[in-house]
């Protein structure tokens, strides 16, 4: 095991080495940003050649090609040791924690401090939607393996392959719009848009709702967290029930069946605790899911979380707010995946990693 | 040799009861009701878009400000004269027609967007699709038969691309590349030809311990032959399922791209970059200028994922559903 972490920590210090070189080029092939402040011909968005020069200093663009990835990585406090003593700055590098400023969303904002600003409105999606997609998913797989063919098994694949191939963000304006004709008509509705209302609201049955209040954010939070749990459900379900069945033909439950235990113990003991196994992967990989996951979702909710703040990022072509977000998710994506490996082992003792 | 009479008999008998396999497999999938249903629709679709806009009275950029927001079903007025591209009149001015899907906020008629757009949605997917399996199904089974350094290599590479985050990686080159509908399809295929390839490289790997390859390569059968003609037809299965499932993937993620304003551009339309406009009043007060499009994308993704649901079946008859 100790063998195995150790050749692991090694190769997730590559593969993210060369994460961040990937990351890096794109955006070096980008079009400089800078560009369009130049060739601006609105004279408030005109910048002076002062400017220009700042913002290429925070941006990097200063020095030359093969220096600026060292300096992302590393910072620019180090560079007259090899003598390029003239682009000596304070920069920090991702390295050591410092991972840029934002330069248009929010001006000389450090884009870490943006990310943890944004991330606590993602956390409680992801968070709500995966515990309920879990809670539902799992006793709706189950339910139908030990009825397989049973006409709820078809019920529930036809509602797993409509789920599959519903395109989320329409769903999203599919029920954004039911909301719209039910607040229309007077009906009880839920808001659509905001992660927390600004000013209070009225809705029937729950009467006034406190603009900022835990019912308040309950309310904004029911319909993102229902196309998303919808989206989760519908694949999770099926894994469900996939693993369950595969663990049914297995030989310790007709062993279990032959020694005469009732079946709901067959079932529930033998059977459902090692169908649970797989799940893991799913259930871990729900955590880079927290960056990257919601984005189409948060778009057409207007629900103002990291996915939110990415396009942003992105149609203002604000560049380290959106590298710092590419690379947080694809770190978490590769801990995630040793996560699970490691997980694996603990849950199910057939399998050694060395 | 002389050849006797029973061996004869015997070759009679084997003709009459030999079977095509591709035969038995089209007869095992017309047993799958739901995938022959959606293969029908599917071809509906297919043959509507590229039929229907010849018969529309509209062309794909007529508009007509005064039209705007027309409800379903509603007559339009044809005021101006409507123009093909080659300029030769479509329809004269003065007459109406009828808007079948109503209208959206600059007076295009919405069915016929909705065809036009279809066109590139499906040529998105197809394309994406194919490409992605020609390219996974060689590297597969190059990486699975010559094993060794070869499949190390492409193999740490799909792993590496598998480590991407998708979706904002995605995001993240349209944004610098900004790129026309082809050149889109390329980045599309770069990330998706990785589960064709594993899919392959599996299937190869048992396979190529397997008798017939030994027999072929002692009658002095070429690598290339041996991989192509031998191994890649018993192999395909798996990948011809995969291909019809992610065609369903494939056209769900252009219309995410294109919806969030970063896949097809305009003027092009496909179905996903119709429903970028989309705003809460458009919602409140024509919402099925919403409706269509999503819902032409929800329909062929589901009988994508029926077809290859019946091809699973099909293909593989040991395997349960």
């Amino acid at each position: 095991m100790t063998v195995y972490l150790i050749r692991r920590f090694f190769q997730i210090i590559v593969v993210l080495f060369l994460s961040t070189a990937v990351i890096y080029t794109l955006f070096a092939l980008a079009p400089n940003p800078l560009d369009e402040l130049r060739q601006s011909t609105d004279p408030k968005a005109q910048a002076s050649n002062a400017d220009i020069a700042r913002l290429s200093k925070q941006l990097g663009l200063d020095k030359p090609w093969f220096l600026q990835y060292p300096v992302w990585l590393a910072g620019d406090t180090w560079l007259d040791s090899i003598g390029y003593g003239q682009f000596v700055g304070d920069r920090m590098g991702i390295l050591r924690g410092d991972w840029g400023t934002s330069w248009k969303y929010q001006k000389n904002k450090p884009v870490l401090g943006l990310i943890k600003d944004r991330l606590p409105a993602t956390l409680w999606l992801m968070v709500s939607s995966t515990l309920i997609s879990l809670m539902i998913g799992i006793p709706l797989g189950v339910f139908s393996a030990v009825r397989q063919y049973s006409f709820f098994d078809y019920f529930f694949t036809s509602f797993s392959f409509i789920g599959i191939s519903i395109p989320a963000f329409w769903f999203g304006l599919l029920i954004i719009s039911a909301s719209l004709v039910a607040k229309n008509k007077g009906w009880f509705y839920f808001p659509a848009g905001d992660v927390l209302a600004i000013r209070d609201y009225k809705v029937p049955l729950l009467g006034m709702v406190e603009a900022g209040s835990f019912l308040d954010r309950v309310m904004h939070l029911v319909m993102p967290v229902t196309v998303l749990s919808l989206l989760n459900l519908a694949g999770w379900s099926r894994f469900m029930r996939a693993s369950m069945l595969e663990v049914l033909s297995q030989d310790y439950v007709r062993t279990a069946r032959a020694k005469g235990v009732r079946e709901r113990i067959v079932i529930y003991k033998h059977a459902f605790r090692n169908a649970l196994i797989p799940l893991i992967t799913l259930v871990v990989f729900a955590i880079p899911g927290v960056f990257g996951g919601a984005i189409l979702t948060e778009r057409v909710f207007n629900y103002k979380g990291l996915g939110f703040l990415f396009i942003s990022a992105l149609n203002l072509n604000d560049y380290p707010l959106a590298m710092a977000f590419l690379l947080i998710s694809s770190i978490l994506l590769v801990l995630a995946t040793l996560l699970a490996d490691i997980l694996y082992t603990f849950v199910d003792p057939r399998i050694r990693l060395d | 040799m002389a050849v006797t009479n029973t061996q004869l008999e015997a070759r009679e008998v084997a003709k009459e009861e030999y079977q095509h396999p591709w035969l038995d497999i089209a007869k095992r999938f017309m047993r799958h009701r739901l995938a022959i249903g959606s293969l029908i629709v599917m071809s509906l679709i297919i043959l509507s878009v590229f039929i229907g806009p010849l018969f529309s009275p509209f062309t794909e950029r007529s508009q007509s400000p005064r039209q705007k927001n027309l409800a379903p079903l509603s007559t339009f007025q044809v005021d101006k004269e409507i123009r093909n591209i080659d300029n030769t009149v479509r329809t004269p001015a003065g007459g109406t027609a009828t808007a079948f899907f109503g209208t959206d906020e600059i007076g295009r008629d919405l069915l016929t967007r909705l065809l036009y757009a279809g066109r590139v949605s499906l040529y998105i997917a197809f394309a994406v699709t194919l490409l992605s399996e020609i390219i996974g199904v060689t590297i597969g089974v190059i990486s699975g038969y010559f094993g060794g350094f070869v499949d190390t290599m492409a193999m740490r590479f799909v792993d590496f691309l598998n480590t991407l985050p998708l979706l904002p990686i995605l995001l993240i080159i349209t944004t610098i590349i900004k790129p026309s509908i082809n050149f889109l399809i390329v980045i599309l295929v770069f990330f998706s030809w990785t589960g064709g390839a594993r899919l392959m490289r599996g299937q190869i790997l048992s396979l190529r311990e397997q008798e017939y390859v030994s027999a072929s390569r002692a009658l002095g059968a070429s690598n290339i032959r041996i991989m192509f003609r031998h191994l890649v037809p018993n192999a395909i299965a798996p990948n011809i399922v995969n291909a019809s499932l992610s065609l369903s993937g494939v056209m769900i993620t252009e219309a995410a791209l294109s919806f969030l304003g970063f896949g097809v551009k305009l003027p092009a339309a496909s179905w996903g970059n119709m429903l970028k406009d989309v705003n809460l009043s458009i919602l409140e007060t024509y919402p099925w200028q919403a409706f269509f499009p999503g819902f032409a994308i929800f329909i062929c993704s589901l009988c994508f994922n029926f077809i290859g649901d019946g091809l699973r079946d099909a293909l593989d008859p040991r395997a349960k559903r």
